[in-house]
């Protein structure tokens, strides 16, 4: 993980970093190439990985892998007479640089005499010519994946590859050189060697890798786009069982139901993937905020859920987050309590804090200067043309995005606060004030009673929709005349990985929360009478003016829920993309399986969990997590006392 | 009770088992019966009752005038598709046939595919105001010696007999459903009398399922002990739903 890294001495020269272009070059002369014999040469010397904590460096972005499907690396370079200055230079010496470990590769290749002739061979080719087939174009995007690994791009993205691979797939059909069959055996190889070094690639916690394939996708007219190999994408995940590469699968409301039912089955099998991305409610949304039609179709996410448009987007959308109650906090802390009389007075009052905390966000994000990064920008669509590293604006969309925790805990805050205080007039504000600093003590019948009502964040009643569409709408203001450095704009969602750290050394809200307990997750309520709410809720959404940054549901399912309904639990996913959710992810397990696995992670070395936006090993996580999960699973089942 | 409100427990949005495609399952209060096994204890008494779980109290029951309960059950209209709608369950919800009838005309105007699960222990005038706006009836089958019926759950067979008879003429009777139970409803002279049953009524298929203990919280939310039966063998329901589709029933056992 990030923090075991190990900077090469020989990254500087007399206490000095080297530059880019020497620290590139060093990489791709000294890491350790190494052949495992198996179908595919993948690998990363995590012992000699370039140095990028001095500066903020990019990560959470998916490269253009198919630059080098259709030409050779050398011919990805700018002609000699068109190298007029610095970025030009490290442009070429990166596919340089690249050619010259394709060689050492290709050396490495030759003691396997016959046996690796076809890998050989692929390497040959990647120098000078495009790919001819399904297996060497695999392998060509894999080299571009490992060397954006050995380069510290943390949470590297892999896009769509069932679209960029789709000609090649064919191809070898027409010809015979291919089956469905051993497409789907080469894919399950594909996820094997990913998932090799997943310790290594992982960022926060274990399984954080940031390792995406977005599949399938519409049409600007709205037609549904997939192929056989959407398909064999998701068949392949859920046979390899591994918790990581997972997948996003795009969808619209024509989608084939054949396509949601084998979704389904991967889903139920608990490997929390594909999460469902609905673009008849995300497309429209980045057409309006000015991504270019055809680009918008293209979109892929960061990670987790922040789309972005893949190959032509250095936006960093995770840049920091934004915590809800906490502008709620600084108002009681701050704020002449006698002064706000009715419930209204209290919301404006909040909007108020809010903006202030939101400007305080724009300062920081305006000290941000990205790394000077001349291998991204050999994948990003127009640096080339622009002669423009992505650090100076080289890509064709620069935003930048926050996430947000804590929403359901202040909608349920603040209703509670209406009802205890202007409603009922049991406390006054000054007593919330005092009850939340006091952390509950003295009032711990209070604080179980306001942990018994049932949540409202999620439910579709108006008036909770309305009053989160006008907190976002409070923040889209606030942000929608933000300008990066480069001149990106800034985005935001109700998404965040954030609702266990940020939480960590925050005070007791209104909700029941004690201090430092966690904060909701993404756009959940297990007190909802049926997932269906929850869908009616998210529906009732706004994600227009930037809101487009990461909104997923996220459900409990316990595994028999769908074992024993599958075919209505399709009915219900394919009218869920009718009704309009953003995006969706579900946690198929049972409470059961959660508690005997925390008390015998021996017996459970695969159990798998969909953490924030990432799937990961049970036995791989903090307590604090497992203890999230198995609050909310008990929950879901009606378990939890 | 006026006949322009119903007493309901629960709304349960996202049914799968309460008839076809996804369901909104209204639960009544109220039973004509007292089944041992019962899992909705809340549901036996006719009026608000308050219970305390975990320290908190709160109140089983809550009146719903017809057009609310309507504005309330449509939230999910978008998710219930051709086949999916409406169905009430209980309690036994023809004890309030009057706001019953209302509420189901209403949503057969509004083109609401609606079911019924009941257990038909009420007086046949209860059935038949409500019938014409039911499209699919799942029907509860019990104990059918009549002794044993009227001591243990406390209904006279007679009438539901003849309320089952009337329910299939319709033609809207679609579904069975056996609560098995090892003392009760799936002894062997039972399970003999439920098959000659279910021959009386041929095409309407046959669910059993195997009684569960998820009640037991209701229970001692309202001071109440549940009863404790003996576990039910997958196995033995799997090979009764085998003799009843070898006597020609089409039968198959569901997990609740």
């Amino acid at each position: 993980m990030i923090s075991k890294r190990v900077i090469p001495d020989d990254f500087k020269e007399n206490g000095t970093d080297k530059s880019y272009d020497e620290v590139f070059a060093l990489i791709c002369r000294n890491i350790r190439v190494q052949i495992s014999g198996s179908r595919f040469v993948y690998f990363i010397d995590t012992d000699y990985v370039m140095d990028t904590t001095k500066g903020y460096r990019y990560e959470n972005l998916t490269p253009a892998y198919c630059k080098v499907l259709h030409i050779g690396l050398n011919g990805l370079k700018y002609p000699l007479e068109e190298v007029t200055d610095g970025f030009c230079r490290s442009y070429n010496s990166v596919l340089d640089h690249l050619i010259l470990l394709a060689d050492r590769i290709i050396a490495e290749l030759e003691p396997y005499g016959t046996r690796m002739e076809r890998q050989r061979r692929w390497f040959e080719r990647l120098k000078n010519e495009p790919v001819e087939g399904f297996e060497e174009a695999i392998q060509r995007m894999l080299f571009v994946n490992q060397i954006f690994w050995q380069t510290d791009h943390r949470l590297t993205g892999l896009g769509a590859w069932d679209f960029y691979l789709d000609e090649y797939y064919q191809r070898e059909l027409a010809k015979g050189s291919l089956t469905k069959t051993e497409a789907h055996e080469i894919l399950k190889d594909l996820y094997r060697v990913l998932h090799h070094n997943y310790e290594y690639k992982s960022n926060m916690l274990k399984g954080d890798t940031g390792q995406i394939f977005v599949l399938g996708r519409s049409d600007e007219q709205g037609n549904y786009i997939c192929n056989d190999l959407t398909y064999l994408f998701i068949e392949a995940m859920k046979d390899v069982q591994q918790s990581e590469p997972k997948c996003l699968l795009r969808v619209n409301k024509n989608t084939p139901r054949s396509l949601i039912e084998t979704a389904l089955e991967s889903i139920a099998t608990g490997i929390g993937a594909p999460l469902i991305a609905n673009d008849d409610v995300v497309l429209p949304e980045l057409i309006r905020f000015g991504i270019d039609a055809q680009d918008a179709c293209e979109y892929g996410t960061s990670a987790c859920w922040e789309p972005l448009i893949i190959g032509k987007s250095s936006s960093l959308n995770n840049m920091t987050v934004l915590n809800y109650l906490k502008a709620l906090d600084n108002l009681l802390k701050r704020e002449r309590l006698e002064d706000i009389k009715t419930f209204e007075d209290l919301i404006d009052k909040y909007l108020v804090y809010l903006r202030r905390n939101l400007k305080a966000v724009k300062r920081v994000l305006a000290c941000h200067r990205f790394q000077y990064n001349p291998l991204l920008s050999v994948f990003t669509e127009d640096c080339y043309e622009k002669k423009t590293d992505v650090s100076w604006g080289g890509a064709r969309y620069h935003h930048v995005g926050i996430t947000s925790v804590a929403m359901g805990n202040l909608v349920d805050a603040l209703f509670n606060i209406r009802e205890f205080v202007f409603e009922r007039q049991i406390y006054s504000l000054y007593d919330v004030k005092k009850i939340l600093i006091q952390n509950f003590e003295g009032n711990e019948s209070l604080r179980k009673e306001l942990k018994a009502k049932a949540s409202r964040y999620g439910t579709d009643e108006e008036e909770i929709s309305n009053l989160v569409n006008r907190i976002t709408a409070c923040v889209s203001e606030e942000i929608e005349g933000y300008r990066s450095y480069l001149g990106g704009r800034m985005k935001t969602g109700l998404s965040g990985s954030a609702y266990m750290d940020a939480a960590r050394n925050f005070g007791a809200s209104f909700d029941g929360r004690k201090a430092g307990e966690p904060f909701t997750v993404h756009i959940s309520n297990e007190d909802n009478d049926g997932f269906t709410e929850i869908v009616g809720f998210a529906s009732q959404l706004k994600y227009g003016a930037g809101r487009f940054n990461g909104n997923v549901v996220d459900f409990m399912v316990s595994p028999d829920f769908i074992h024993n309904n599958q075919d209505k639990f399709v009915d219900f996913l394919m009218a869920c993309i009718r009704k309009g959710f953003f995006e969706m992810q579900m946690n198929v397990v049972s409470s059961r399986q959660l508690l005997e696995a925390r008390e015998h992670p021996e017996k459970f070395p695969n159990l798998i969990v969909r953490v924030w936006g990432f799937s990961a090993y049970f036995k791989d996580l903090p307590e604090e997590y497992k203890d999230v999960l198995i609050k909310r699973a008990l929950k879901n089942e009606g378990l939890a006392s | 009770m006026t006949q322009n409100r119903l007493m309901i427990t629960n709304i349960q949005r996202m049914c799968f088992h309460d008839g076809p495609g996804i369901r909104t399952t209204v639960f009544t209060k109220g039973c004509s019966l007292h089944c041992p096994w019962c899992s909705n204890p809340e549901n036996l008494s006719a009026v608000p009752e308050h219970y305390e779980r975990d320290g908190i109290q709160g109140t089983y029951g809550q009146e719903y005038k017809t057009e609310e309960l309507v504005k309330t059950l449509l939230k999910d209209r978008d998710f219930w598709g051709e086949d999916g709608g409406v169905t009430f369950s209980g309690g036994e919800a023809l004890l309030q046939a009057g706001a019953l009838e209302e509420v189901l005309k209403r949503l057969k105007e509004l083109g609401v595919h609606t079911a019924i699960e009941t257990a038909l222990f009420v007086p046949e005038e209860n059935l038949r105001g409500v019938l014409p706006y039911i499209d699919y009836g799942i029907v509860d089958v019990k104990v059918l010696n009549p002794a044993v019926c009227k001591e243990v759950l406390g209904g006279k067979l007679e009438f539901y007999r003849k309320n089952v008879r009337l329910f299939y003429d319709s033609g809207r009777l679609k579904l069975f459903r056996v609560p098995c139970c090892r003392e009760y409803t799936f002894t062997e002279e039972n399970k003999r009398l439920l098959k000659e049953f279910f021959r009386e009524y041929p095409n309407v298929p046959v669910q059993l399922f195997a009684i569960h203990s998820l009640g037991e919280k209701k229970y001692r939310s309202l001071g109440r002990t549940m009863w404790k039966a003996g576990e039910m063998e997958q196995e033995s329901l799997e090979k009764y739903c085998r003799e009843l589709k070898e006597c020609g029933i089409e039968a198959e056992v569901i997990r609740i």
